[in-house]
This record gives structure tokens, C-alpha cells and sequence, in this order.
């Protein structure tokens, strides 16, 4: 006979949309294969090592700090690779494994487990690590000086020192096209421009990152490079140069977009999206690193739970 | 269940079933051997009938004048013992041995010399349907707007669809019963975009709601009909409207023209695989009998509940009773019931975007993850929450959002009455 016990207690709901962190991850692991697997292409099997060696060290980070903390493994929700891999993505193929190794211990370790884990972080991870090996190890992320053996059918030139250093005039050089389909020097998986707009529409078009963040990005991009260039155009490059160069387009759809460090509600996406444009052109063109993308982005990070106050009024609340 | 759809950009709203057909005619279910009634207040003092008493149907039980219960049925008091409803409420519950056949009460009846209104708050306090008259007696005066809804509140749910797709007559009659109650209110009869009742009612307004969820709910209906904004802690009666949903207007019709009460109650039973029955039953049946007669299996680990899949109540014993509230008793297979986690919020704002309350979900849940209650009120909008449950739907972590949301409420109202106690 059935009695009470038989029964289970939950509170509602008792549906779900099926919807869950792990196929986000996953799917975003996906949408960034264009990218990385034409930067292999593209840089042959030293870019492999350096993704191969990113994605896996960050997981074992993860899994050692789980094991440290006495918590159960997290790995399998697909972070820690995704994180690894990302990073690799910004990295040159020629990147020596212990600043690799170095890279994937800041991203998981300072980035994200000391904050509490997934969703806890305030600034994004791979951009946090990403910044620290740029100020300890300059050189290797000179991408000029790190890909100098490489031989191309293009200017050999990484776009954006090319554009500090000598001006619009010279980058002219560059057609449009050909920097979108990787004709350019630059991070493994940040060169091949169109992959990145492919995988970032499929995020979007699925629902698994904002699209308000990524358009008000590019567009914060778009306008403040277009400001400068009215004002100048011997001294500043065009937007659209700006636009599909450096890490522009990564930024957009893989790092501006992060959960933990963006905001939920619709204007302050959309003044975050647009504050990082602009920033990035406002370091780019007037700052001291000829890239400014990770900078910009962290910079937002930091006052994305500000901006994040402006929301609607709630049901009911008496102002 | 609905999932999220492949391209989900373009979120996919969460639609109420639409009765089309109304060949859909409830099976009545036969009286069962035992019933029972859960009153909502706690076992505190004598019910003006005890244990061992005879009762007849429909006879109204109860020594005060607002403390009363109508007997369902027709036998004795088997037992009257305290119980707990959602939240640990304190409830008591009375038991009934059922004889086979009904013998009519015939008191109601009898009243017929008295006014609507008096007939109403004597009798007619729980009908199936559960309207709530309180409006009635406190602040009638303050009342504008009755809205009768001919729409149920939780999806697959459709007791309240069939109603008014059935029973057009006794709607209409109850209509002119609620007319004559309040006299020069405004009467809005809410129904999905749509669908049209058979034809006018006197002194009635229609009005429609697209079949969106979570448009039924009061405060929604509100805001959109009357542009009236409930503020936070108010109940929408305070700001001049009462709800009524079709079942209990049709029937005070049906108590007014046959001059008996009715007990009946029709609920919708939700199948595991998701299709739905209609059934007619006495108040007071337990599930267990009803799953019985529509040859329904309910195995170890399955979950009972009491309403919809997304605002729902879980019972705890297959012989809970059908009250008066009771839409729907819905079967979820043990395998189906969705994982809940208690990993971290990612802070996506799938929640954020999704509450119809504009409730800031994902701060929200950082403090209340930290049983900070009273700053969730004061500064994240707790108390806005309108109940719907969609916020627990969508989230990718699988948070128990919406227990938590209500577990901050009930600690909360408690932390408060305590308070006042002390003061
Ligand atoms: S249950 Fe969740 S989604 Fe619904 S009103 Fe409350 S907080 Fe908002
Ligand atoms: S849906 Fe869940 S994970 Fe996403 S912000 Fe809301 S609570 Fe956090």
C-alpha cells in the first residue's frame, strides 16, 4: 500500500526549459573551433601545442584546487576548458609552455576559484591572466617579434603596432577582407575574423550570450574610432580597420559577453557594450598599448555592478 | 514539458492551453468512503462540533459567525486533528466516514426570506472555486472592480477554461448574483484573447488577456486592465479590485437557482505524459480515490501536486483531500522532475529577464543564499515577486530559485510578526 513516504517533495517549479551551464559552455567551447582551428591552420602545429597545452592545464588547475578545497570536481561543466582555451586563443603560436602554464594558473586560480568558483568571479579570467603575463612577459606577447620566423604572403605585421608606429598610411595596406580571413599576425584564435563572427551569431542566435553587449561593443568600437578618424584621418585608422583587428572581434562575442563580470539588464549592457568600444579606441589611439581590448573590457568589469544598478522599477515598489 | 527552443533568441513565450473543444465532459467521480476538509486556521478552540456528530450535506457546521465549514457530505466526524499546509502554516483538518447516499442539509434553502448578500456570507464561503468573499464583508465599500477570470492561473491547468466554455447559463446567473451583491461596481469577466463567451451579460464587461503566462495573475490583470500598480505588501482588494474565478461565480448561480449548495468541484488531472482529464468530485475526495477511478498509478518517488508545473503545491499523502482550490492535481513521473542544484549563479539574467515583476532574480538570490531577508526585501525587491515560478524555470544553474524567493517571504512576514509581538 502507498503511503506518505512514497511520495517525493520538491517546491515548484517541476518544469524546466532544459536549458543548463554545462551545454553553454560546451556550445561556446563550439562557436570559438572556427577561430582556433584556422589559427592552427594558419600557425601550424606550435599553435596546436599552445591551444592543446592551455585547455589542458587549465583543467588540471581546476581539478587540483577542487582536490585543495576538498569540494567535488567542477571540470565537467566545461569551464575550465573553455577558459583554457580562450586564453590559448589570445596567445602567439610561439609561446614558451611554462608562461602557457603560467597563463592557465592566473586564469583559474586568481581569476576565478579564490572568488568562490563559477559565477563568482568579478572580472573575467582569461582577460585578468591575459593582462599579468603582458606585464611580466612583454616579448613573448609582441606578436611581431614572436612570429618573426613566420613566412607570409602579407604584410607581416601585427595591425595594430603596425598602426601605432607608422600611421594610417601604412595600414592602409591592408584590405579589409583579407584581415577578416586572417591575414593578419596576431593571438592563435584572434586572427581568423569571420570564424569569430560566425561562432559569436550562433551564440547569439542561440540565446547563450547577450546580444546587446556584443552590437553596443562593436558599435562603441565603431564610433568612437570613426570620431577620431573625422578628426584626423592622416594620424587615426578607420573604424573598420579598427573594427577587424587585435582582438576586437574575440572581445565582443567571447569576453565582453562573460556571465559573472557583465551586466543583465538592458541599458547597462548597453552602456557597458559601448563604454569597452570606446575605451579600446581610446587606449588604441591614444594610450600606451597599441591594443586595448582586454584592458577596456577589465575596466568595465570593474564597474559592471554599478552600471548594473540601473534597472526597471519592480511591481509594486513604492519609489 | 516545454523546453527552451533551439533558436532562442527570440524567447518563446509560455502559452495557456486554449479549450477548443468543450466535448471534453468530466468524469464524475463516486463518492468516496472517507472525506476530508482542511480548514485554514490552526485547531485552536472548539468547532461547534465534535467527533462521533452526524452531518448531512452541505450542512453548515461552526458556532461563530465568520468561523464555519459546510459539510461535504453525509455521515459522521471521524476525526478533527491540527495539520501543516505550504510553509508549515498551521491548518485542521476534519475527517469525515461517508455514508453512501446523500441526505441534503436543508438550512440554505430555508433561507430564502434573507437578502443575496446575507445568503452569500452565511452559506456560500466555500464553494468549490473558492471565492474569496472577504472583500465582501471588510471593505466592500472601498471595492470598484469585480473581475470574474474565466482563466486558469497555471499552464495545463484548464478547470476554469471549461467552466466558462460549459456553463455559460449558470455564469450568467451567478454574474447577476455578484450584480446584485455589489451594486454600481465595474464587472469584468477576463478571458483569453480569442475566445468569446455564447453571448451578453447584462451589466458585464469583457475583457481579453492574451494567453501568455503568466498574464492571470491579479496583480498582472491589474496593472494591464485597471493601469493600477499593487504597491508591494497590499493585497489587490486594498486597491479596489476582487477576484472571482468562473467556477465559483458559476456556482453561487447554481446555489441560487437550485437552492442547495454545490460541492462539487472540477478539477483537471494532468497524466504524467503530460495530457490532461477533467473530473467531477465531491470536496473532501482524496487523491488517492480519484487516481483510482481513472485508473491512474502513482509509484514510489513520484510527485502529487497540487496545482500546475510551475506555481504548484507538492502533497505529501496520496489521501490529501480535493479543496476548494483545487484546480488541478497534476502525476510527475520520479524521472521527470527537473535536477536542482546547488551550484552558484552564473549570473546570466535569464531570471532577470524572464520576471514579470522585474525583479533583480540574480541579486536576489546572493542574499537570500545568505538568509539576508530583510535586505532582500528592503533593497532587491523580494517582496515584489508575484509567485509565478518562471524564474526557477529558466535558470541554466538549476537553482531552486523560486523556493528560495518564498522561504525569503514566509522568514520575512515571520521576522516581522514577531516584532510587532515584541514591541
Ligand atoms: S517567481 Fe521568480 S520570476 Fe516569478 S515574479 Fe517571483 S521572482 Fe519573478
Ligand atoms: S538564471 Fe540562475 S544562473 Fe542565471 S542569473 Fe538567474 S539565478 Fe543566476
Amino acid at each position: 500500500m502507498l503511503n506518505e513516504q512514497l511520495l517525493a517533495g520538491a517546491h515548484a517549479p517541476f518544469w524546466h526549459n532544459g536549458d543548463r551551464i554545462t551545454a553553454r559552455n560546451y556550445n561556446i567551447i563550439i562557436a570559438a573551433l572556427p577561430a582556433a582551428i584556422a589559427g592552427i591552420l594558419f600557425f601550424g602545429i606550435p599553435a596546436l601545442r599552445v591551444l592543446a597545452l592551455a585547455v589542458s592545464s587549465a583543467m588540471v588547475w581546476e581539478l587540483l584546487i577542487n582536490r585543495l578545497m576538498k569540494k567535488p570536481p567542477t571540470i565537467a561543466d566545461g569551464d575550465a576548458a573553455l577558459i583554457g582555451l580562450l586564453l590559448g586563443m589570445l596567445l602567439p603560436a610561439t609561446m614558451p609552455w611554462y608562461a602557457v602554464i603560467a597563463g592557465t594558473f592566473v586564469a583559474i586560480v586568481v581569476g576565478k576559484m579564490i572568488y568562490g568558483g563559477l559565477g563568482c568571479n568579478p572580472l573575467n579570467p582569461v582577460l585578468v591572466a591575459f593582462a599579468i603575463l603582458t606585464l611580466s612577459w612583454k616579448v613573448m606577447l609582441d606578436y611581431d617579434a614572436a612570429l618573426v620566423s613566420y613566412e607570409v604572403a602579407f604584410t607581416p605585421l601585427y595591425p595594430l603596432v603596425a598602426l601605432k608606429h607608422f600611421g594610417p598610411a601604412v595600414v592602409g595596406k591592408y584590405d579589409i577582407w583579407g584581415l577578416l580571413m586572417g591575414n593578419q599576425l596576431g593571438g592563435i584564435g584572434a586572427v581568423f575574423g569571420l570564424g569569430l563572427v560566425i561562432g559569436g551569431c550562433y551564440l547569439i542566435v542561440r540565446g547563450f550570450i547577450r546580444w546587446e553587449i556584443s552590437l553596443s561593443f562593436l558599435a562603441g568600437i565603431f564610433l568612437t574610432a570613426l570620431i577620431f578618424n573625422l578628426a584626423g584621418p592622416e594620424k587615426y585608422a578607420s573604424p573598420v580597420f579598427h573594427l577587424v583587428t587585435g582582438f576586437s572581434l574575440i572581445g565582443a562575442f567571447f569576453f565582453a559577453t562573460e556571465n559573472s563580470s557583465s551586466p543583465v539588464n538592458f541599458i547597462p549592457m548597453i552602456l557597458y557594450g559601448l563604454g569597452g568600444g570606446a575605451m579600446t579606441v581610446l587606449i588604441r589611439n591614444i594610450g600606451a598599448f597599441p591594443e586595448g581590448v582586454v584592458f577596456a573590457i577589465l575596466l568595465m568589469n570593474v564597474i559592471n555592478p554599478l552600471v548594473d544598478k540601473i534597472r526597471p522599477r519592480a511591481l509594486g515598489r513604492r519609489a | 514539458m516545454i523546453k527552451r527552443s533551439f533558436f532562442s533568441l527570440a524567447a518563446p513565450k509560455l502559452t495557456y492551453p486554449i479549450l477548443t473543444t468543450p466535448s471534453t465532459k468530466p468524469v464524475d467521480i463516486p463518492l468516496p468512503e472517507r472525506a476530508q476538509l482542511i480548514l485554514d486556521h490552526p485547531l485552536n478552540g472548539p468547532l461547534g462540533i465534535g467527533v462521533g456528530d452526524m452531518v448531512k450535506t452541505g450542512q453548515r457546521c461552526g458556532d461563530r459567525e465568520d468561523n464555519y465549514f459546510i459539510s461535504p457530505v453525509t455521515g459522521t466526524v471521524a476525526a478533527i486533528s491540527a495539520t501543516v499546509g505550504y510553509m508549515g502554516k498551521n491548518l485542521t483538518a476534519v475527517s469525515f466516514k461517508v455514508d453512501g447516499k446523500d441526505r441534503p442539509d436543508e438550512e440554505f434553502r430555508n433561507s430564502e426570506s434573507s437578502s443575496e448578500l446575507e445568503r452569500v456570507t452565511r452559506f456560500l464561503g466555500y464553494l468549490p472555486g473558492q471565492p474569496d468573499f472577504s472583500f465582501l464583508t471588510g471593505i466592500r465599500d472601498n471595492l470598484k472592480t469585480v473581475f470574474v477570470s474565466g482563466m486558469d492561473k497555471d499552464l495545463l491547468v484548464s478547470t476554469n477554461s471549461l467552466i466558462a466554455k460549459t456553463e455559460f447559463a449558470e455564469l450568467k446567473k451567478g454574474m447577476a448574483i455578484v450584480r446584485k451583491i455589489f451594486e454600481k461596481k465595474r464587472i469584468i469577466y477576463l478571458l483569453p484573447e480569442g475566445v468569446r463567451p455564447e453571448g451578453e451579460i447584462e451589466g458585464v464587461e469583457i475583457k481579453q488577456m492574451p494567453a501568455v503566462y503568466p498574464q492571470f495573475f491579479p496583480k498582472i490583470v491589474m496593472k494591464k486592465i485597471l493601469a493600477i500598480e499593487v504597491p508591494t505588501g497590499i493585497r489587490c482588494d486594498e486597491m479596489g479590485a476582487g477576484f472571482l474565478s468562473a467556477e465559483a461565480v458559476s456556482n453561487l448561480g447554481k446555489a441560487f437557482s437550485s437552492g442547495s449548495i454545490p460541492l462539487d468541484k472540477v478539477i483537471t488531472v494532468i497524466k504524467k505524459d503530460g495530457s490532461t482529464a477533467f473530473a467531477r468530485v465531491r470536496l473532501g475526495t482524496p487523491a488517492r480515490h480519484i487516481m483510482d477511478v481513472l485508473g491512474i498509478k502513482i509509484a514510489k518517488g513520484d510527485r502529487l501536486i497540487s496545482g500546475g508545473p510551475l506555481a504548484g503545491i507538492t502533497l505529501s499523502s496520496v489521501d490529501a483531500p480535493v479543496c476548494g482550490d483545487t484546480d488541478a492535481l497534476m502525476i510527475q513521473d520520479a524521472a521527470a522532475a527537473p535536477p536542482i542544484s546547488a551550484a552558484h549563479c552564473v549570473n546570466c539574467g535569464e531570471c532577470v529577464r524572464v520576471c514579470p515583476a522585474h525583479v533583480p532574480v540574480n541579486m536576489l538570490i546572493r542574499l537570500l543564499e545568505n538568509k539576508l531577508y530583510d535586505e532582500a526585501a528592503r533593497s532587491f525587491d523580494m517582496l515584489s515577486c508575484i509567485e509565478c515560478g518562471l524564474c526557477g524555470y529558466v535558470c541554466p544553474a538549476a537553482i531552486p530559485i523560486f523556493h528560495y524567493v518564498m522561504l525569503g517571504k514566509f522568514e520575512y512576514e515571520r521576522a516581522r510578526s514577531l516584532e510587532v509581538q515584541n514591541a
